[in-house]
């Protein structure tokens, strides 16, 4: 089980935040705090900055949509997070702002956010326990 | 050819719009991942899955990726930011 808390960032509302461990090639891992974003498509978001700290290698380029609507071209490296209890290759989108990880990385997890000031975030592995949604 | 990193973009989509027409006819929604460097590429369910078979085929290589079928592979929130190169 992965375990975070939800915090207050003023009129940016309410994010919720885990910390996973991340490394790059040489499998140094270390704790990075991200946001639990379930509309990123992708797997995990850094800063600059963190990408190059942790030396993770360049993988390419790829096209991405923002809110405003415009696609953009971000750089794509490539990382190990430990994820319920196991090394997972992920794709690593460079980004400014707070680090994100998204749907790809949550994929088969179980994500509960009880989403107010200083709420628990808990994501399970789902399991057995996947549940399909149907609208009726 | 060595592509550099601020090219990677155009020359991966001039790749790209060359087989355009056979990947939609037979590979809609799924990923294609080209070595630009190389032209090598990879068609997979998703993007990790094609860049590591690729990787592992041509080491080194230097990836372009296109949702095959959509404008782009990912969608990302409103709380990114990002630095452009050109």
């Amino acid at each position: 089980m992965i375990n975070g808390w939800v915090s207050s960032d003023g009129a940016a509302g309410l994010q919720a935040w885990v910390t996973i461990e991340v490394a790059g090639s040489d499998e140094v891992f270390g704790p990075t705090d991200v946001i639990v974003d379930t509309g990123f498509t992708g797997w995990l978001t850094l800063p600059g900055a963190v990408i190059e700290q942790m030396n993770l290698d360049l993988y390419g380029r790829r096209p991405a949509v923002l809110a405003n609507g415009e696609t953009e071209i971000l750089d794509l490296y490539f990382a190990l997070v430990q994820w319920h209890g196991q090394v997972r290759p992920v794709m690593v989108h460079q980004a400014g702002g707070r680090p994100l990880i998204g749907m790809a990385l949550l994929s088969g997890s179980r994500l509960i956010v009880d989403a107010s000031e200083g709420g628990a975030v808990t994501i399970t592995e789902n399991g057995d326990l996947a549940e399909t949604y149907s609208p009726d | 050819m060595v592509v550099e990193k601020r090219d990677i973009a155009r020359v991966g989509k001039a790749m790209y719009e060359e087989m355009r027409a056979d990947m939609e006819s037979n590979h809609w929604g799924r990923m294609v991942v080209i070595d630009v460097n190389s032209g090598e590429y990879e068609v997979a369910d998703d993007d990790l899955t094609a860049t590591l078979r690729l990787m592992k085929r041509v080491p080194g290589a230097m990836t372009w990726g296109e949702l095959i079928g959509y404008p782009a592979p990912y969608h990302m929130s409103q709380r990114v930011t990002f630095t452009p190169y050109d």
